[in-house]
């Protein structure tokens, strides 16, 4: 496995995952009664909303590394 | 049209009509490439691939149910000839009636009988149906590649682009725009096929065979120089592991839990993998789209098997309970999956006598036979399933989530011919309940 950047957008999908397993494992368990499709829909949520912190990600990286960059271009030239 | 134009005329007239260089033809039958009409001469002309190809799946499809007559009628029909522009099914509409035409229309007829008469044979229609999408496949894909080696493939825009940027320097091409072939090129003196330059090159512009272009050690490092897109993807690991952490979690409970809590278990290890595999990737290999979705269908399941009433057991079994007498049946029966079937018509009733008694089946049937001259009480509650009760059509099944229905029944004479009365408490969690008179 090759290491990269950490990227909070899946670390936001294995909590909440990872939650809703719980979740279910305990109502398995008899622990918690829940109703079905709640933890369906939170996991959509939470998979929708790691989506839109990759999305932030990428988005930030990207002006950080343009900025970064920028100074270099311009710098011999002023 | 009497004497036939030469290829060189011919593609001097495709390429005169306004059409940008490099741009595909338009599909026209062709007049040189000829046997019968010229679909096939046309099509591969088109597609740039060797018409006997087209006439030898046209021939196989029209014995193997007609489909070849149909396609080549139509095509007759309704491609026009090279230099002309109209068609002949419009010619044929405006009145002008000639052989070509009727032919045509005979042949898409004489399909259309034989494919009528194929409908029934399935193996057939398949074998036609899938050699028609591979012929039509190949013909596209070759169409597609002749389209894009020739460079026909850029919009106006870019194409102006490159038309006004200044020239740059170009690699020697690996294979000079679209290749030479036998069927397009005139036969030249000396019997060999293909332009006169490449005659010397033994088998250039062939469908199979060696390569066009040059290939030599350069071109070889450059190929295996190519960067590879890096593939960490822990997706497939991480779908195996869940995959066994499923098939444990069932199998460990399948024997002592009910099935709904079984697959709960073993559904919610699955999803824990995923929700580690995807905490993992957060700093070592990838995850991508694939292990979302499967998270989403693992949760889907989930979210089915806790809705599974927990009386469904994993074993299905056929149950038969009929007692003997009415000092003899239990206060209640219970059946986890399966068949239960609940006899109470093999003892008689004293006018007042009243036996209850409840029945309950997790998933399955529940089939309650009573006596024909009883007075029935009962409430029938089903989880998703059907009831139905005596004297209800047998085809009128309507499934219908969280059912209850109390309903007090009368033999036929009325509440006068009543011999005893039986309550009853039926209830299924998934399947249908179904009360006869003896």
């Amino acid at each position: 496995m090759k290491r990269h950047p950490v990227e909070p957008g899946k670390l936001v999908a294995g909590l909440v995952v990872l939650g809703v397993a719980t979740v279910y494992g305990l109502d398995a368990a008899g622990e918690w009664d829940v109703r079905s499709l709640v933890p369906l829909m939170v996991l959509v949520g939470g998979l929708c909303a790691a989506g839109l912190v990759s999305a932030l990600t990428y988005l930030t990286r990207r002006t950080r590394a343009r900025t970064r960059a920028r100074p270099l271009e311009n710098g011999p030239r002023t | 049209m009497t004497d036939a134009p030469t290829v060189a005329d011919e593609s001097e007239g495709t390429a005169g009509s306004g059409e940008p260089r490099g741009a595909a033809a338009p599909l026209r039958r062709g007049r040189d490439q000829k046997m019968i009409s010229g679909v096939c001469g046309g099509l591969g002309r088109y597609c740039d691939v060797d018409p006997v190809i087209f006439r030898v799946v046209l021939s196989v499809l029209a014995l193997a149910g007609g489909l070849g007559l149909i396609v080549y009628g139509f095509c007759w029909l309704l491609v026009p000839l090279v230099g002309e522009d109209e068609n002949e099914g419009r010619r044929l509409l405006s009145g002008r009636v000639e052989g070509p035409a009727l032919t045509a229309v005979l042949c898409a007829l004489v399909g259309c009988g034989l494919f009528l008469s194929m409908l029934n044979n399935g193996g057939v229609m398949w074998f036609s149906f899938m050699l028609t999408l591979a012929a039509g496949g190949a013909g596209y894909w070759a169409h597609q590649r002749r389209y894009a080696e020739s460079g026909g493939a850029v919009d106006p825009a870019t194409a102006q682009a490159v038309a006004d940027a200044p020239p740059e320097a170009k690699a020697p091409p690996t294979r000079g725009g679209p290749g030479p072939s036998w069927w397009r090129d005139p036969i030249v003196k000396d019997g060999t096929t293909g332009l006169p330059g490449a005659a010397g090159t033994a088998g250039a512009g062939y469908l199979w065979g060696p390569d066009d272009g040059p290939y030599d050690k350069a071109m070889t490092r450059a190929e295996r120089a190519r960067r590879v897109r890096d593939r960490s993807s822990i997706g497939g690991w991480i779908f195996l592991v869940a995959l066994a952490t499923a098939a444990a979690g069932i199998r460990l409970s399948w024997h002592h839990q009910p099935l709904g809590t079984s697959l709960e278990i073993g559904l919610a290890g699955a999803l824990a993998v995923f929700g580690l595999g995807m905490l993992v990737s957060c700093r070592y290999g990838r995850t991508g789209a694939g292990t979302a979705i499967l998270t989403v269908v693992t949760c889907a399941l989930l979210a089915a098997a806790t809705a599974l009433p927990r009386s469904v057991t994993t074993d299905w079994s056929r149950e038969t309970w009929a007692p003997a007498a009415a000092s003899a049946v239990r206060p209640s029966y219970k059946l986890g999956g399966g068949v239960g079937e609940l006899k109470l018509d093999r003892f008689r009733l004293t006018d007042d006598q009243t036996v209850r008694t409840r029945a309950d089946v997790g998933a399955g049937k529940l089939a309650v036979t009573v006596p024909r001259d009883a007075r029935l009480k009962l409430t029938i509650r089903t989880g998703l399933g059907d009831i139905r009760l005596p004297g209800e059509r047998g085809d009128d099944i309507d499934i219908e989530p969280g059912r209850e229905r109390t309903v007090t029944l009368d033999p036929k004479g009325g509440a006068r011919a009543a011999h005893g009365t039986l309550v009853l408490r039926l209830s299924v969690g998934l399947g249908n309940v179904e009360v006869t008179r003896s």
